[in-house]
């Protein structure tokens, strides 16, 4: 019988400290309950609507007394009545339409950070793990040629050319998949360059003599360890999806409107060439927040319509921020100073 | 006569290189298989299935025919004709040749400024644990990387619009040069050296070209009306670029060289601008580098936003298909901002490792 080294044993279940008890040691921070608290809101906003809104929460409905804009239209505030104003342009109350759009771009968030976090951490930590390995420089290759392409250009050009070959292939399900792939690279390169230094800890070395196989190895101590780029990095991410759902209809609608005859001179939004939404009154942040841009702040005529652009822009910060602060406070909770 | 050793005689036939330039061989030799590797790319997800889509059965046998054909067209510049729009039956090369000069003067001002912004505040905002300087430089980063540049470059718009006019005389949201009417009202005539309003003779700079015809007046609107631009494109970029780069300040600050440093008395200030900005340095110049893609998409926005004849409204133009013919501009101008930034990404791989050879990178 060989005498080899024993591997390491887990504690007993009732010597290992409940959730209360952890969290008595080590309460969460006031950025980590924040960001709860944010993404709750939107978590309850999302669900509440598409119970309160059924099959309606897929388009809207637009006033046309209020489409066209202040002075030709009266302007709408927030009052009791509509609590966030009335948005000229789509004509419609922001209060119930940003209500419509939560689920659907708390949707869009989730699903496209799954496949980036997904892909970016497991590949990014098996090509640290296995430094100077074939794989590890493939995936270094493949994500440093990827950063390259900016990747609001190549969604949009993706779309076009899906355009000729599967029309019905050009939606908001294949618009999450592309930039979760699109996405990744960054990831996975952040992942791999701590993922290698972990590598290399004392720990690990001594986990590796102990006789722990390469899958606890990888599961129990260097995936757990090489999570500290991934919290920075998701905020970040959040950048590009709300850039191209917001200014790609902007400058559509707003910088160079395509001429319909007989319209009138006021905007009537229209959809966008190769948009991932099925149509123009699909609620969206970001397409609301393209037409408050335009409609909110004419400095032509020196007025400012604040609301137009304020509530959809602080429901996309909102949204982001909540994910931020999470991020932040986890940071938080595992160093003494959030990166 | 005297044997060599076989080792000596290898030593004495192959000039040994220094680590310096073993690594700029090396790196560079990368640079034209991740080229090949986005033309791959850009031919699959872009080229090929439009040609799927003209030619219904084009095969496997041809697939590298036609990539081969496709890719020499894009790398000797046959990229085709602008059809409608205001470019009529102007090639895609001589269109992007007479508005790569904005954009190069935009961009490089508008980089210059960030850089000189973003450095010393992220330095400052990593390092301080104070909160009235920590909270602000994070959440500040947080929720301003968030808001679109289009809303950000509104506002500023909004805020000098009257101001400008009531100044100069003209529009501020009418392109980097002075606007026709100013033109006209100030020189009676259009120069000669001005193109089609939007375009300056001989070196295509607005600003430099005005110098060079003593047109100062032309110049200086050209000038102030760049540094609008570049001022709203660093101001965004660098809220965007704050977060990582504060990152790396934080790491850097932790270190145990710094922390001893700290615990035998070193002032702050040495501590901060000599020994961490200088282990950062490298870092920051990596971070900067990949988050170029994110400082054109800002660009592309700004100059669609005020009206600029430059290769960002013609980006706006080409992705929204305002009828300026088929996808080929789109895998054009992917290929170029692709070779910009492996260039960008090279250049600065190189420089970090002369700052410092640890910090290289896999190569």
């Amino acid at each position: 019988m060989v005498n080899g080294p024993s591997p390491p044993t887990e504690p007993a279940r009732a010597d290992r400290p409940t959730l209360r008890e952890r969290l008595g040691r080590r309460p969460l921070g006031a950025e980590l309950w924040a960001g709860l608290v944010l993404l709750t809101l939107y978590g309850v906003g999302a669900v509440s609507a598409l119970v309160y809104f059924g099959a309606g929460i897929n388009g809207f409905t637009p006033n046309p007394a209020w489409v066209p804009p202040p002075p030709i239209a009266p302007v709408h505030g927030p009052s009791w009545a509509h609590p966030f104003g009335v948005l000229s342009g789509f004509g419609v109350g922001l209060f119930t339409v940003l209500w419509k759009a939560t689920p659907w771009d708390v949707a869009i968030v989730a699903g496209v950070l799954a496949i980036d976090v997904a892909l970016g951490v497991l590949l990014g930590t098996f090509a640290g793990m296995y430094e100077g390995s074939a794989f590890d420089a493939a995936v270094v290759f493949v994500t440093d040629s990827l950063t390259a392409v900016p990747s609001f250009i190549l969604v949009v050009g993706l779309f076009a050319a899906l355009e000729f070959l599967a029309p019905a292939r050009v939606n908001l399900a294949t618009f999450v998949l592309v930039f979760g792939l699109l996405l990744w690279p960054a990831t996975a390169r952040a992942v791999r360059e701590r993922a290698r230094i972990v590598a290399r800890e004392p720990y690990i070395e001594s986990a590796r003599a102990a006789g722990a196989p390469p899958r606890r190895v990888y599961a129990r101590h260097l995936l757990p360890n090489s999570l500290d780029p991934l919290l920075a990095r998701i905020p970040l991410d959040l950048v590009p999806i709300f850039f191209v759902l917001t200014v790609f209809p902007w400058e559509w609608n707003c910088i160079n409107p395509p001429y319909v005859a007989g319209a009138p001179f006021w905007l009537v939004p229209t959809l966008v060439p190769n948009s991932p939404l099925p149509t123009v009154n699909f609620p969206e942040y970001g397409n609301l927040l393209s037409i408050g841009v335009c409609e909110g702040m004419p400095y032509l005529t020196g007025q400012v319509y604040w609301w137009m652009v304020f509530f959809p822009l602080a429901a996309i910060v909102g949204l982001s921020a909540g994910i931020a602060l999470v991020c932040d406070g986890i940071e938080q909770r595992m160093h003494r100073t959030p990166l | 006569m005297r044997l060599r050793s076989p080792s000596a005689l290898a030593a004495r036939r192959a000039p040994r290189l220094s680590p310096f330039a073993r690594f700029v061989v090396r790196r560079a030799l990368v640079v034209p298989a991740q080229f090949l590797f986005v033309l791959v790319l850009l031919y699959l997800v872009i080229a090929y299935p439009e040609n799927l889509f003209e030619h219904s059965q084009l095969g496997f046998g041809n697939f590298f025919v036609t990539f081969y054909q496709w890719a020499g067209n894009l790398l000797v510049g046959n990229w085709g004709i602008a059809q409608e729009g205001s470019y009529p039956h102007v090639t895609w090369l001589q269109l992007y040749l007479y508005c790569l000069p904005n954009s190069v003067e935009l961009g490089a001002i508008a980089l210059g400024l960030a850089a000189a912004i973003a450095y010393p505040i992220s330095l400052v905002s990593g390092w301080s644990r104070r909160p009235g300087v920590d909270l602000p430089g994070r959440f500040g980063s947080l929720v301003l990387a968030y808001v679109p540049p289009l809303v950000f470059g509104t506002l500023i718009l909004s805020a000098i619009f009257f101001d400008f006019y009531r100044t100069f005389h003209d529009l501020p949201d009418n392109g980097l040069l002075p606007s026709p009417t100013w033109i006209q009202n100030t020189y009676h005539t259009i120069p000669t050296w001005v193109i089609n309003d939007e375009f300056t003779r001989p070196t295509g700079l607005p600003v430099l070209d005005g110098a060079l015809h003593h047109a100062w007046l032309f110049a200086e609107i050209a000038l102030i009306k760049t540094l609008i631009q570049a001022l709203v494109i660093s101001l965004v970029f660098v809220a965007v670029f704050l977060r990582p780069a504060r990152a790396v300040v934080v790491q850097a600050s932790q270190e145990r060289h710094i922390v001893g440093a700290r615990a035998r008395g070193v002032p702050e200030r040495v501590l901060l601008w000599k020994h961490t900005a200088a282990r950062v340095r490298p870092t920051m110049l990596m971070t900067f580098a990949l988050a170029i893609p994110t400082f054109l998409a800002i660009q592309f926005t700004v100059e669609v936003l005020f009206a600029d004849a430059g290769i960002g409204s013609l980006v706006f133009l080409i992705l929204t298909g305002s009828g300026l013919g088929g996808l080929e501009p789109v895998e054009v101008l992917l290929m170029l901002v692709a070779v910009f930034v492996l260039v960008t990404l090279f250049l600065v791989d190189v420089v970090a490792f002369w700052v410092d050879p640890r910090g290289a990178r896999a190569w």
